[in-house]
């Protein structure tokens, strides 16, 4: 307890005396930190916190909503919706109306089918929020069965920095070199992309564009995802992430398969719908979609297709 | 008796009348004295130690402002509750949602549900119904972030228009919405052009001021905008985190700063201004009676008990001293009274 205590202490101490240094993606998260800033307490208790970082308030979320939810009172980026609410001319940062890249909470704007009609739907799985779950692949390679890490609860605090990165070069969408409970040991900083765009576009053969980050993206997934990360597909040793696809690679990285947020694809097929999980728990059928960004296993197709 | 007096005599009695008269005069006029005196003194007393009456006695606006409301109960049945609105009458709310099925609900001031509606055809997943407001006629207008519009419903729900903007204002964004006094005061989230838009129920542009920014009289995601009987605006700079307060030019006179979120505004007919703070999760109280505004008070508190608040967003006042809160992560309007 006393060590949390010291940690978080520090943890703001450092993040009040950065706050003025480089900050990425703008927004409230930049702050006013003047030396008699009143913002700190709008968020945080001092020794009444009622959640991790000293936040007065359980539901992180509940606080990101406020200005990125639904209604985007605060935000052009609804991330329930999925969906870019920006209205300028000329499309600042990506087109009006278009979808987030990382998909939605609630609903998706995406083509999972692969038709050629990108529509809003209900998003079948999700990167639980507010939640808590096992971190699949957690940890080093284990020679008996390890999964991952169980009981996280997941925030969006969790992958952002809602103050904002500070350092040499800004992050990508604000995402923490270590993310939280990840117990990474080292940084991962996903460079911010020269021309910012929040929305998803589509390759003329269907497939979605995601060259907009290198493969350190898979890095970054990895800091959680630890042994999803792999360079080769020989036996890596462990029980369960055996043999691997590679994913270390700019053509094999995490988004070319999966999107960070939420999708609404489907798993109608006998097999997709029923791939175990990690620890051995059965499939969850039609909407146990796995964060894939296309309908079954049609993220396979886009690199293989003739298998 | 009187005839049998002798001459010496009577002068004598004259005399010893006039002695006495005499004295009584000496005597009334030192007790005039004394009296002047004594009133003399008491004046010079009450002028040394007078008080100006103003502070003795508060005029009566500013002991009802002093009065902190209570809470009286609150209606359930709505998801995620944001923006808040009274019939004319007082006798009908309308609330919007921004979770579930994203409805236009309305409920009698006792709580009960009477119906809901929503932009037709439309899915869920395609609309985001966020502020409402309601003219004298008691036409809804209603702002849809997620479809870029102002819509104008009537008491029943049904779609009246779609409300136009002016030419070349077409690309428009309107977040916030209150009619004062037979004005629609929009706020507009345009990229870069954060601002302020009055237009006459007719729907032309009478004022338009402000752009995206930090500096006064621009404005970060404004949320509500009001106008109080001279004429002033009151902007709930969101993002800003202040209060923002122009003239009737949308001059920018003064702001006040140190808040955390900002949302929805409403004045009352005893000056007083309520502002929400979403993250604060309070209503701040302020006093219109005198310029530059003083604060009165907040009430409310994180928590999901009766009066405690979880990110409340938007207020509506009534003549008789109700307040109608929007409290979301709670799922409840929270009913409060003077």
């Amino acid at each position: 307890m006393r060590k949390w205590f010291v940690l978080s202490t520090l943890v703001v101490g450092l993040l009040l005396v950065f706050a003025s240094v480089a900050l990425a993606d703008n927004g409230p998260h930049q702050g006013d930190f003047n030396k008699t800033t009143d913002a700190c307490a709008g968020c945080h208790r001092a020794h009444r916190g009622q959640a991790p970082k000293l936040l007065k308030e359980t539901s992180q979320t509940a606080l990101c909503f406020s200005c990125h939810g639904a209604a985007g009172t605060g935000a052009d980026t609804n991330v329930e919706d999925g969906v870019y609410l920006n209205r300028a001319s000329g499309g600042q940062y990506g087109s009006v109306g278009a979808g987030l890249r990382g998909g939605g909470f609630v609903n998706a704007i995406m083509d999972p089918d692969m038709d050629g009609t990108i529509a809003s739907a209900p998003v079948t799985s999700k990167h639980d929020v507010d939640a808590t779950g096992t971190m699949w692949g957690n940890g080093g390679v284990s020679g008996t069965a390890n999964p991952g890490k169980a009981n996280v609860n997941l925030r969006c605090g969790s992958c952002h920095n809602p103050h904002g990165t500070s350092g040499p070069e800004d992050a990508y969408r604000i995402l923490r070199p270590k993310p939280l409970d990840s117990g990474a040991a080292t940084d991962v900083l996903v460079p911010d992309e020269p021309t910012k765009d929040y929305t998803v576009s589509y390759q003329a053969n269907g497939y979605r564009y995601v060259d907009y980050v290198t493969e350190v993206i898979s890095q970054w997934c990895a800091q959680c995802h630890t042994r999803y990360l792999a360079a080769d597909e020989n036996d890596s040793g462990d029980a369960i992430f055996k043999y691997r696809h590679v994913t270390a690679d700019n053509d094999r990285k995490c988004l070319a398969c999966h999107v960070a947020h939420g999708t609404s694809a489907v798993m109608t097929g006998t097999y997709s719908g029923s791939v175990e999980w990690p620890d051995g728990a059965a499939g969850g059928g039609t909407n146990d979609s796995r964060l894939l960004h296309v309908n079954n296993r049609g993220t396979c197709v886009q690199c293989h297709p003739s298998p | 008796m009187s005839d049998k007096v002798k001459g010496p005599e009577r002068s004598a009695i004259s005399n010893t009348r006039q002695r006495k008269w005499a004295r009584r005069r000496l005597i009334a006029l030192g007790a005039l004295f004394l009296l002047l005196v004594l009133v003399a003194g008491l004046w010079a007393y009450y002028l040394r130690t007078r008080k100006p009456l103003s502070a003795a006695l508060p005029p009566a606006p500013a002991v009802a402002q002093a009065f902190k409301p209570h809470y009286l109960f609150s209606i359930y049945g709505v998801d995620r509750p944001l923006g808040i609105a009274l019939s004319p009458d007082g006798r009908y709310i309308y609330v919007t949602e921004s979770a579930g099925e994203r409805l236009i609900k309305v409920f009698d001031r006792e709580g009960q549900f009477i119906r809901s509606f929503a932009v037709p055809d439309t899915r869920p997943a395609e609309r985001a119904p966020v502020y409402v407001a309601v003219d004298s006629y008691g036409r809804v207008y209603v702002t849809d972030r997620r479809r870029f519009a102002l819509y104008v419903f009537d008491a029943d729900g049904n779609l009246l228009r779609v409300f136009s903007p002016p030419q070349g204002e077409e690309f428009w964004t309107p977040l916030g919405v209150n009619v004062v006094n037979d004005e629609i005061l929009v706020t507009e989230v345009t990229r870069e052009q954060h601002r302020v838009m009055v237009f006459d129920l007719e729907g032309r542009l009478k004022t338009v001021f402000g752009r995206e920014g930090r500096e006064n009289g621009e404005f970060w995601f404004p949320n509500a905008v009001v106008r109080d009987e001279e004429g002033n605006f009151y902007v709930s700079d969101g993002n800003n985190g202040r209060l923002q307060v122009l003239d009737p030019e949308g001059n920018f006179l003064y702001a006040l700063r140190g808040l955390n979120l900002p949302r929805g505004l409403a004045i009352d007919t005893e000056k007083r201004l309520f502002l929400v703070d979403a993250v604060a999760h309070q209503v701040r109280v302020f006093s219109l009676a005198s310029q530059p505004i003083v604060a009165l008070y907040e009430f409310g508190d994180i928590g999901m008990g009766d009066g405690e608040f979880r990110y409340p967003n938007d207020i509506a006042v009534d003549l008789t001293g109700r307040l109608y809160i929007t409290d979301r992560e709670n799922n409840r309007i929270q009913v409060w009274s003077y």
